[in-house]
């Protein structure tokens, strides 16, 4: 995955003016990351809760996911940790169901839905399990006007960022990557920054590729500062 | 099952919005939502959220049901799953619809690609 330090986010802009938008987390925000092939070290849950699941839990107060996107929780730790997370009171995460939008919502889901699915590998009449999530949730938070969609996920982010380009009709939808958020965790010292380092290197500065088209830690948060502080 | 038709609802915003003589600008104001999207909704390249929606349906009065239509879905694939299939046969239709799925991704994503840079061939 790629690092872009040519810009500012306007949606990384208006988080850290206010945490307590609705973010809406792809799957691989909730799952521990697994490149085991091209490295021996990799992030068990209990690493990855440590490093990631509770410190954006604690910094974003309205997290959301689609219910598709809990289906793809295979793993007892995930469900259990996702369910507490839910059952707690209040709830700490939002459940985005299609069962709850109006009947006119539904046609106009079913509609962004239909321009979307073609250019992913998951159609609809099938309900196939592959890119469910990420379909779902897109259609669902474009036709509730929901600006935001966390992902690390390039195909997702394609969606939206060649909105226009593709006519996706994903133009009112802002993609948040994971170094966004690892960014922001390590600036408002919510997370341990030796460990976001880590999660950073891990996903970001791994192959010998991400080695030369993406910057170093160090680089990479002197970048992220003078674009955003 | 009912479907938005893009085609209605540009029709419908084009000609309401001339008929109360407003520009894209001033529908974009009265509206909230940004003149390059009117402008797109009415080339038909552009589905708005409910609330745009809404919106757009209060200003220029019409209902949003009447940009519905009624469209048939039919897909070849669904055939193929059969409640007659053995396991091994249901898992070998699952593993072609991945193939199949896959290819259209890749044949979309490349004509996308290539539209995007013309002069590179």
């Amino acid at each position: 995955m790629n690092v872009d330090l040519t810009s500012p986010n306007p949606a990384l802009i208006s988080i850290l003016r206010h945490p307590d938008q609705t973010i809406t987390l792809d799957a691989n925000f909730l799952i521990p990351p697994d490149r085991s092939k091209y490295t021996k070290r990799g992030f068990d849950f209990p690493l990855f809760q440590q490093v990631w699941l509770d410190p954006i839990f604690q910094a974003f107060p309205n997290l959301a996911i689609h219910e598709t996107v809990y289906d793809e929780l295979v793993m007892p730790s995930e469900q259990a940790y996702i369910q507490t997370i839910i059952n707690d009171r209040p709830s700490r995460l939002i459940i985005h169901k299609d069962s709850r939008l109006t009947p006119e919502e539904q046609v106009i889901r079913n509609s962004i839905e239909a321009k979307i699915y073609p250019l992913t590998r998951y159609d609809p009449l099938l309900n196939n399990k592959d890119d469910r999530g990420e379909v779902k949730t897109l259609a669902y938070i474009a036709v509730k006007g929901l600006p935001y969609f966390a992902a690390h996920d390039s195909n997702a982010i394609q969606l939206i960022e060649k909105a226009e380009e593709w006519s996706t009709g994903l133009d009112n939808i802002q993609a948040i990557k994971m170094y966004e958020i690892i960014f922001y965790l390590c600036k408002t010292n919510t997370g341990n920054k030796k460990a976001l380092r880590m999660l950073y290197k891990y996903q970001y500065y791994l192959t010998q590729h991400e080695q030369k088209i993406n910057p170093e830690w160090g680089q990479f948060v002197k970048a992220m500062e003078t674009l955003y502080l | 099952m009912r479907k938005l038709s893009t085609a209605k609802l540009a029709e419908t915003v084009k000609l309401k919005r001339e008929e109360k003589k407003l520009t894209q600008e001033q529908l974009s104001n009265l509206t909230g939502i940004n003149r390059v999207m009117i402008g797109r909704i009415e080339r038909e390249n552009f589905i708005p959220s409910i609330t745009q929606f809404e919106s757009l349906a209060n200003t220029l009065d019409f209902e949003i049901t009447d940009m519905f239509i009624e469209k048939q879905e039919t897909n070849s694939f669904i055939a193929l799953r059969s409640e007659a299939l053995s396991e091994n046969e249901k898992e070998g239709v699952e593993k072609l619809f991945k193939m199949m799925l896959t290819l259209r991704q890749q044949i979309l994503l490349r004509s996308k690609f290539k539209n995007a840079t013309p002069n590179r061939a």
